[in-house]
């Protein structure tokens, strides 16, 4: 039975967004300051936008909900934890999860090839499935070597639909904090204000290579070890993994490298132990 | 190819778009250089810390008594409190006394 579909693109989704997410999703290389912003308008506006079928109405934000954070969501991560590689072995599930969106959103009449407005919403899921899917490989390795490492801490259970939306991540030292990839990291300082102590984090090094850093409120560093140097922003990676304290206006972070901000942790912990 | 718009593709063109991205950014997070990263950060907080209010204090026989903000009603000081919206932030001196407002 064919159903009449209709969809409705903000206007504020403007030809400018739409050429920057095609290029961003045939090499993301591509994209300058200005166009990774002008990205993340873009896929906020589209997650506004209307898809009208069988009378009833529901943006793309929602169907994404319904349609595949419902559905995939649990199973992923349950075949995730049970991944003993997690950094080796979660593209091939992250990719083999996306390549069921396509077929489901077909059978929901919400992709049609001869409709490219249902093409919009097919890639802002697979955007967001991407981005779920790498940013809970990331926080499942960043959990394990951190266990490994002989930190105590406590990390909420990501098979809880409920706990996973949890405040935060981890909790060390009576510090919250968030694992972020760098994409989710910037996109919640976009949408809010960055609420946790500290965020782990992978920062670009090169064009293939990743370090991983925690930036953090500085009273949270100051609890751990108040040591720092100051940085401007174009000097960080090279100033890295020593505590790296960067303001701008009125805002300061400070950045440290991740195996560093382990060990003072490790620190401060051995010595609570022996008081 | 890549000088279409998204819509302006064939369902083929576009297909191969997606099929292509899957593998990529399964692999990898999206390559936002360091630089362009730390400048998008610091931009957008910045942009957030609009409203400073600066309040001033002094410790009175061993109590923080903080001073009224001449700026906006919308937050009002007494004593060591600060009245914030739906918020009351209490200010405590470390081995200090609970100033009651």
């Amino acid at each position: 039975m064919t159903q009449t579909v209709q969809i409705t693109i903000p206007a504020a989704f403007t030809s400018h967004h739409q050429g920057v997410l095609t290029r961003y999703l045939v090499d993301d290389r591509q994209l300058g300051p200005a166009e990774w912003q002008l990205l993340y308008q873009g896929i906020d506006v589209l997650g506004t936008a209307r898809f009208q079928a069988g009378g009833r109405a529901n943006t793309f934000r929602q169907l994404y909900h319904r349609h595949i954070d419902a559905h995939f969501a649990s199973p992923y991560l349950e075949q995730l934890l049970a991944l003993d590689d997690v950094k080796a072995q979660s593209p091939a599930l992250i990719a083999e999860f996306a390549r069921r969106i396509a077929p489901r959103l077909q059978q929901a009449s919400l992709l049609l090839p001869n409709m490219p407005q249902t093409w919009l919403f097919y890639a802002y899921c697979v955007y967001w499935w991407q981005n779920f899917g790498r940013g809970y490989a990331f926080e499942i390795q960043i959990v394990r070597d951190l266990r490994a490492s002989g930190v105590n801490f406590y990390t909420h259970d990501v098979r809880d639909p409920v706990e996973r939306r949890s405040a935060a991540d981890l909790i060390v030292l009576n510090l919250a904090g968030d694992v972020k990839t760098s994409t989710y990291f910037l996109r919640e300082a976009l949408s809010q204000r960055l609420l946790s102590d500290f965020y782990v984090t992978r920062l670009w090094a090169g064009k293939r290579q990743h370090t991983l850093v925690v930036f953090q409120q500085p009273a949270a560093w100051e609890q751990i070890n108040g040591d720092t140097v100051d940085g401007q922003l174009a000097d960080l990676l090279r100033l890295l993994p020593r505590p790296v304290r960067l303001q701008q206006g009125d805002v300061t972070l400070v950045v440290v490298g991740y195996e560093m901000w382990k060990r003072r942790v490790l620190q401060v912990q051995r010595r609570q132990n022996d008081e | 190819m890549s000088e279409k718009q998204l819509t302006e593709m064939s369902y083929s063109e576009f297909q191969e778009v997606m099929d292509t991205y899957i593998i990529r950014s399964a692999r990898q997070d999206d390559a936002i250089p360091s630089p362009t990263f730390l400048e998008l950060l610091f931009d957008t907080l910045s942009k957030r810390v609009k409203n400073v209010i600066q309040l001033q204090g002094q410790v009175v026989n061993g109590e923080l008594v903080l001073a009224a903000p001449t700026g906006p009603k919308a937050v009002q000081v007494r004593g060591n409190q600060i009245l914030l919206g739906d918020w009351r932030v209490i200010v405590k001196l470390q081995g200090g006394e609970f100033q009651p407002a």
